[in-house]
């Protein structure tokens, strides 16, 4: 992995060689190890270091842009060259923001020498854990796990220099046996405070939960969705979640900053504090990220914005770097008894928008469909494709299971959502 | 850089292993975006090299990758792939299949008609300023862009058994868009469609005819706002290249890739319903679909002479006369289902490792043109122009949506229609099927963003289609 003191180096000599008015000059550099696992048997040992190197230069407010993989000096040359004359050929830009100033940036520990020691010797002893559980089944077991080493780098013309080191450990895992299949996954910022035999635990749990599934009838069911399929229906809501969209009147949240526009037992936060979260040092070319609320109690607060756009309307630019999701205390046994029937769904898949305006979407359940009758699981079934809108759905959620850390950068709970829409069932 | 492989094979050689592979890649890209009227970005990823280093040895696939290539960074490399393979194969029940190939040396040198990276980049600038300025200036249009990027790879594939290839391709994707607005509602169009990318230059961005478009998908993007939604619940459907290329892909293109099979994506990319049984009886589709893969055209941005574990081009049948015969397959796949491999391992960059991948994966045309087959229809719709799509992880139960349609009533194109929206199960899709045009409608459409593996690949690939129709098709189910 290249060393903090070589990207400096690269950093001197951008700032002695660069003859724009401003400059970004970013290194992002990665060190993995990852091993995949299919059938009960290893297939693949993969590890690599990337490494990329950004160059963004303005003379004036005319940009230019290059971007490569090599931090010779050569290469540094060549970057430069191309950005700059890229720039002095581009228009105007009535959007640009000069580059950022030095900001003293927030006191966050993103990496963890648990995890960035981890050898492939450990890893493959883990999985192997995993499979004796998967052959005691009778089941086969596929996956991945991976250790992930990430650098990111940043200094600009007007000051502002930022370094931050970070690491993550996931791993997923598929069990299938017949027509029974189910997959849990994970990711922790500190490979100490991951616990195989708990996800073993889990998977075992749901695996025995399942038998050959049979279809019910699509229509509008009460559903417990479990958090990794919180957190996957999650991504879709923040990816539309901008600002300059929503004021410019493309997204349902138009006009909407201020008022109760979720349901009212909905909180979402990006915080620097939780220990267990990774948390962004800086954002959008310099920015200090903080602590911020998104939604609280159904109200939208903040949304993603752009340096440009949060400039010209007095925001923060800023975006969503950690998720945590305000949850409650119910059990899923609770929640079973709070409907008189629903289904339990342990992820999702493959969700696409069908109205961005609307904020309709389209998706799919995957890992294993639960249905519940009379405050008991009764059968597996199978899966069903899914219309919503989702920020609706917040304000049919009838009960909140404790927020859990399901990702190294999120916090999610169970939640019991009233009336799910689905549109078709399958017959898997 | 061949010496520089050439020496990292005779290390690998002098190492106590049963095969090796080397790969090399120089990749350039070049993005060039216009938004409303304004140029947002232009920008260049120059030289970016990578090499990757896959060794089996007792039993076992080890694989290791580096961008950086001084020589203690390949060492390290070389080592680290040799002991990936040795660590693994401890927990190896089978070891991994191998079967040595006749060795190949060749080289492919593509040639652009105009090469955008020797091009004036001002001129690239003028032109693409000239459409983004036409699709600017009408109230209803609140959002516009133009883009595109072009691609350039120098791969060298060298193994231990004494093959040798080197390539140069160029790949190019331009696309405009822009989205009508009323307040209440907003609708899209874009041009030339969702799989843009094509093999080659400049030429490229100049035969998608953009300028000659502007006018058109905005006209339509406005009609759209009160164009009528479909009604039916089933209808006949006529879908036109752009998005049939969609079609194919995620319902047979993915779902026919053999590591499915197996469960080796069941984490991440899915999995398939098809099972090894199926191939050779199963009914995919009816008697008229013929799929193929086919990594000899020189035409798609699927074509090379050997795939990135060694195995030389050429074309499979995947699905003949309607029924599943064949897989897109690697060596040791193809050796688990008992077929031939069928040259479809490939990686997007050197430092990646290969996966199973589409290539060049077509629907091979029937007869006729797509104004014959709109005369032949009674009542149904003609809709291209993708705008969203989901499918499930066996890839069997899926929803797409095109930004258009037009009404066909007796034989005649009508009136639009907004957002067609239809579900189908994918055998049963293909099986009502009655209807391909010729090779006259036949060509090849592409992507530069097809994702698989973990960590994620995207890879740049063709399919070549023809209009095809649809009998009773379910639609427009909202919520």
């Amino acid at each position: 992995m290249i060393t903090k003191k070589e990207m400096q180096k690269a950093a001197e000599f951008i700032r002695k060689n660069v003859a724009a008015d401003d400059f970004n000059f970013s290194i992002n550099g990665s060190e993995d190890l990852l091993t995949r696992f299919a059938q009960n048997g290893i297939t693949q040992h993969i590890s690599g270091n990337k490494l990329n190197v950004n160059l963004n230069v303005a003379f004036d407010n005319k940009n230019g842009a290059a971007s490569g993989n090599n931090l010779d000096e050569g290469s540094l040359k060549y970057l430069i060259k191309t950005a700059q004359g890229m720039a002095k050929l581009n228009q105007p830009d009535p959007e640009f923001v000069g580059s950022e100033s030095a900001h003293k940036l927030p006191d966050v520990n993103n990496y963890a020498k648990n995890t960035a020691d981890l050898t492939v010797e450990k890893i493959v002893d883990d999985i192997l854990i995993c499979v004796k559980n998967a052959e005691s089944k009778g089941a086969k077991l596929s996956g991945i796990s991976q250790k992930h080493v990430y650098d990111t780098f940043l200094i600009t013309k007007n000051g502002f220099e930022g370094f931050d080191r970070s690491t993550s450990f996931s791993h997923s895992m598929t069990l299938k046996k017949e027509g029974v299949e189910t997959k849990v996954s994970r990711s922790i910022k500190d490979y100490a405070k991951f616990s195989m035999a708990k996800m073993i635990k889990q998977l075992n749990s749901q695996f025995d939960s399942l038998n050959n599934p049979v279809q019910i009838k699509k229509g509008k069911i009460p559903v417990i969705l479990r958090p990794a399929a919180v957190l996957n229906w999650l991504f879709y809501l923040i990816w539309t979640f901008d600002r300059r969209t929503a004021d410019e009147g493309h997204t349902p949240f138009t006009d909407q900053i201020g008022k109760q526009f979720f349901g009212k037992n909905f909180t979402f936060r990006s915080r620097l504090d939780d220990p267990d979260l990774e948390a962004s040092k800086f954002l959008n070319g310099g920015i200090p990220a903080e602590n911020i609320d998104w939604i609280v109690n159904g109200v939208l607060k903040n949304m993603s914005a752009t340096r440009f756009y949060a400039k010209k309307n007095d925001l923060k630019a800023l975006r969503p770097y950690n998720i945590i999701v305000e949850g409650g205390d119910t059990t899923e046994q609770e929640m079973m008894k709070m409907v008189d029937r629903g289904v339990i769904i342990n992820n999702f898949w493959y969700i696409r928008p069908t109205d961005r305006k609307i904020g309709e979407w389209t998706g799919l359940t995957r890992d294993g469909v639960l249905y519940f009758e009379d405050g008991k699981i009764q059968k597996s079934v199978t899966n069903f494709r899914w219309n919503e809108i989702l920020h609706d759905a917040t304000k049919r959620i009838l009960a909140m299971g404790p927020s859990i850390q399901q990702e190294y950068y999120a916090k999610v709970p169970t939640l019991l959502i009233d009336d799910f829409n689905f549109v078709d069932v399958t017959t898997f | 850089m061949k010496k520089l492989v050439y020496d990292i094979i005779n290390k690998l050689n002098a190492q106590n292993i049963t095969y090796a592979d080397v790969r090399f890649t120089d990749t350039d890209t070049q993005q060039i975006y216009f938004e409303k009227g304004k140029l947002k970005y232009f920008g260049s990823d120059m030289d970016s090299h990578a090499l990757g280093i896959r060794v089996l040895a007792d039993g076992c696939w080890g694989f290791a990758g580096t961008t950086i290539l001084d020589k203690t960074s390949i060492d390290k490399t070389i080592k680290r792939a040799i002991s990936n393979a040795r660590i693994g194969s401890k927990f190896r029940k089978e070891p991994a299949f191998f079967k040595k190939l006749k060795p190949v040396q060749d080289s492919y040198l593509f040639k652009p008609i105009e090469d955008p990276f020797l091009m004036d980049d001002k001129y690239k600038i003028d032109f693409h300023e000239k459409i983004a300025q036409k699709l600017i200036g009408n109230d209803k249009i609140v959002y516009s862009f133009v883009y595109s990027e072009f691609y350039r790879q120098y791969k060298i594939f060298a193994n231990t058994e004494g093959t040798l290839v080197d390539s140069l391709v160029y790949d190019s994707m331009p696309k405009m868009y822009v989205l009508a607005s009323n307040g209440r509602e907003s609708m899209s169009r874009n041009w030339p469609g969702d799989m843009n990318g094509q093999r080659g230059g400049f030429e490229i961005i100049r035969n998608a005819k953009l300028e000659e478009n502007t006018d058109r998908i905005i006209e339509e993007a406005i009609k759209l706002l009160d164009a009528p939604r479909i009604e039916e619940e089933r209808a006949d459907l006529i879908i036109g290249n752009g998005h049939l290329a969609l079609q194919l892909h995620e319902s047979v293109g993915h779902a026919t890739e053999a590591d499915r099979i197996f469960g080796k994506e069941i984490s991440y990319a899915g999995k398939t319903f098809i099972k090894p049984a199926m191939l050779g009886n199963f009914k995919y589709g009816s008697d008229i679909v013929n799929i193929y893969s086919d990594s000899i055209n020189q035409g798609g941005m699927g074509f090379h002479l050997v795939d990135d574990e060694g195995t030389p081009g050429g074309t499979v049948d995947i699905v003949k006369n309607g029924i599943l015969v064949d897989q897109q397959t690697s060596q040791e796949n193809a050796a688990l289902l008992g077929v031939k491999p069928s040259s479809n391992m490939m990686a997007s960059y050197a430092d990646d490792i290969p996966l199973i991948r589409m290539t060049n994966f077509c629907l091979a045309p029937g007869k006729g043109s797509l104004d014959d087959l709109i005369k032949s229809t009674e009542n149904g719709y003609y809709i291209d122009f993708t705008k969203t799509w989901s499918i499930d992880d066996n890839r069997n139960n899926f929803q797409f949506t095109t930004e258009i349609g037009w009404k066909i009533e007796n034989g005649e194109l009508k009136h639009i229609v907004k957002e067609p929206t239809y579900f189908g199960i994918t055998p049963e899709f293909w099986a009502a099927c009655d209807g391909i045009c010729g090779e006259e409608e036949w060509d090849f459409q592409g992507t530069f963003h097809c994702g698989k593996g973990e960590p994620g690949q995207a890879m740049h690939l063709s399919h070549g289609v023809a209009p095809a129709r649809f009998k009773n098709i379910v639609c427009n189910v909202k919520a």
